[in-house]
């Protein structure tokens, strides 16, 4: 999957395009992850406006993410999810470990 | 070789012939323009010559002229007429008669001195111009000198010239004051025509010896080039043979120690570094073979071992399944069982508990093969040991949680369904963590609805608090619990299975045994996807109540 990241105040956005689900993707997405972590960049917003599809190793991926934040005190979040991955989410109770926004400027709110 | 070949014959053949008729025409052309510039410079010669001649002529006469004694006069005129280039020298009066030669003019200047100044000059009276000639008639008239020249036969050039003589003040004496012109130098300057023949046949044999020299020079050349190139063509020849025997190990025999030569060492030295090119070639293509063949190898040595892990992970699964399903009066149980490719994680169960109590368990471990095989493996033996406690389907979970949580990776966990069901009273507790929520619909009020989750996923929060909820059965219904790799199997179009199609389908086939129903599910998902390998597991597992 292709990842941009783009800053915005302290909150770094990373833009995710295609797929979580191939070993490829999810590399690309720990790889980018890691490399804010690696920077110290604490507050992290996921836009899956583009993401199609996450499979259980994709989200198994989202969720060590999300630890690995939180054991830093930082925050993950995500925003702009489709309606199956929203159903996803929910009935895993993701929502309740990872804050999920609508839109992004409810999201960026949220960091302060 | 034919390029080559062509060369050769072409310096042999029509480039020579060429050649050498360039060359006699741009020499011939050469030739002309030679002998062309060297008349000119003839001419140019000859009129310069004639002015020199007549400022010479003139500047030596008048002098002698002013002094008045003819016998001194006539002495350098007939020393200039030897001068080179002078053909005629005259002095004429102005009637064409030679001065000097008549008496009447002696007579006529003795008397106007009062003296016997000249004697009488022992000549006949000479008509040097004819009297009237317009060109002399012009000279005395104008004052002015005039000339014109005219070619003679072989190339030679004649320039005549008139120049008047005009009575100056110191010729008072003599001739008066009148100023008038009394008399003029009639002169003929040039080549004779045996001169300019001379001079030209020497031209023309410088031209010739010109051309022949040039041709010669081209033949030279002609025949050295016919010489060289049969050498570059042998040598040529040489490199060919090597290449087409592919005998890079060979050379070229050098003949002599000149240019061609130095071509010959210097293509020796390109056939030595290709020679050690195809070895250094030869020996990369070895080691290069010897590489893939290490990395066949060990690519095949890994592919074993993952068939072989796929193999042990396709046995604990299938071990994990039950053989068979309690038969209780109260209630049906029915599942299938589609494994991917790669064997996924799926595990389901039902089984009996104490007190008329049926336990219907279903698990999803994230991943694939082995590990997924051995999560799921973790997960049968805690629900074999712990799960036999009808109290509290989430108890179990629990323990199942903080186990997986402090074994397994942090990005390893399993989505898990477990309901105990009290036969006797239809009512059901269960735990639902992480997993997509069964179906219940009932057959006779056509009512589905869907239970509700009460747990995040399993094995990656430690210490995650689960809990239970309660359904009760009604009599009609039937609960479907199913795995993601249902409603996420992708179609043809790119689009999953899906949840709401799924309902549909269950809704459809509400009449159907469970049995046939689950079939008729499968059958309608390999339908949508086209036959296409399964991405994950998929599992389906029935439970018609019929008590109520």
């Amino acid at each position: 999957m292709k990842i941009t990241m783009r800053v915005a105040g302290d909150v770094t956005i990373l833009d995710m395009i295609g797929n979580m689900k191939s070993p490829a993707d999810l590399e690309d997405f720990s790889g980018a992850v890691n490399a804010e972590l690696d920077q110290n960049h604490l507050k992290l917003l996921l836009n899956f406006k583009d993401v199609g599809f996450v499979n259980s190793s994709g989200l198994g991926r989202l969720v060590l993410a999300a630890k690995k934040i939180g054991d830093k005190s930082g925050h993950l979040k995500v925003v702009n999810l489709a309606p199956d991955l929203d159903e996803l989410f929910t009935f895993t109770r993701l929502k309740e470990k990872i804050g999920v926004f609508k839109a992004e400027d409810e999201a960026l709110r949220s960091f302060q | 070789m034919p390029v080559i070949g062509g060369l050769h014959r072409t310096l042999k053949g029509k480039a020579a012939l060429f050649i050498l008729l360039l060359s006699v025409i741009g020499l011939g052309t050469l030739a002309a323009m030679f002998l062309r510039t060297q008349r000119e410079m003839l001419a140019e010669f000859e009129a310069e010559r004639m002015q020199i001649v007549e400022h010479f002529v003139v500047g030596t006469l008048k002098p002698v002229m002013l002094t008045g004694h003819a016998d001194l006069m006539s002495g350098i005129m007939a020393s200039l007429h030897s001068a080179p280039g002078v053909q005629s020298l005259a002095i004429v009066r102005t009637n064409g008669i030679e001065a000097f030669t008549d008496d009447a003019t002696m007579k006529k200047v003795n008397d106007r001195l009062g003296e016997n100044r000249f004697s009488r000059i022992l000549k006949e009276p000479v008509q040097i111009v004819p009297a009237g000639d317009p060109m002399l008639k012009r000279a005395v008239e104008s004052g002015k000198s005039d000339f014109v020249r005219r070619d003679v036969a072989g190339d030679g050039t004649v320039t005549s010239l008139m120049y008047p003589i005009a009575n100056e003040e110191p010729c008072h004496a003599c001739h008066g004051d009148d100023h008038k012109v009394r008399g003029v130098l009639v002169a003929t300057f040039g080549l004779s025509a045996s001169e300019a023949g001379t001079l030209q046949s020497m031209f023309w044999f410088s031209g010739i010896a010109f051309v022949l020299l040039l041709l010669t020079a081209a033949l030279t050349y002609l025949f050295i080039v016919r010489i060289m190139a049969g050498r570059v063509s042998n040598i040529v020849d040489q490199v060919n043979r090597i290449v087409e025997e592919d005998r890079f190990d060979k050379r070229i025999v050098i003949d002599a120690d000149d240019e061609v030569g130095q071509l010959a060492i210097s293509f020796n030295h390109f056939i030595s570094s290709v020679e050690i090119y195809r070895i250094e070639e030869g020996r990369e293509k070895e080691r290069l073979e010897q590489t893939v063949f290490e990395r066949t190898r060990e690519l095949r040595e890994k592919n074993d071992f993952i068939e072989s892990d796929l193999k042990l992970a396709r046995r604990i699964q299938q071990n994990l399944m039950p053989e068979k399903f309690p038969t209780p009066p109260e209630a049906d149980f029915h599942a299938a069982y589609l494994p991917c490719l790669h064997i996924g994680g799926d595990y389901y169960d039902v089984f009996e508990m104490p007190n008329r109590h049926v336990g219907v368990f279903m698990a999803d471990a994230s991943g694939h093969g082995s590990s997924a095989a051995l999560l799921v493996s973790i997960v049968k033996a805690i629900v074999s040991t712990a799960g036999k406690d009808i109290s509290s389907p989430s108890y179990v979970v629990q323990i199942i949680n903080n186990t997986l949580a402090k074994l397994t990776p942090d990005d390893s966990f399993v989505t898990l369904f477990y309901g105990v069901i009290n036969l006797a009273n239809g009512k059901m507790s269960y735990s639902l963590a992480g997993h997509p929520p069964p179906m219940v619909y009932n057959r006779d009020s056509g009512e589905l609805q869907y239970l509700q989750t009460n747990g995040s996923l399993v094995g990656v929060f430690d210490f995650d608090r689960f809990e239970d909820s309660e359904y009760i059965f009604q009599h009609g219904d039937r609960l479907l619990v199913f795995t993601d790799g249902l409603v996420e199997a992708m179609g043809e179009d790119g689009k999953m299975f899906g949840r709401e199609r799924l309902a549909e389908l269950f809704k459809d086939a509400r009449y159907e045994r469970p049995d046939a129903m689950t079939r008729h599910l499968l059958d309608s998902l390999a339908s949508y996807t086209g036959g296409a390998a399964l991405a994950d597991d998929v599992t389906l597992l029935v439970v018609d109540y019929k008590k109520g």
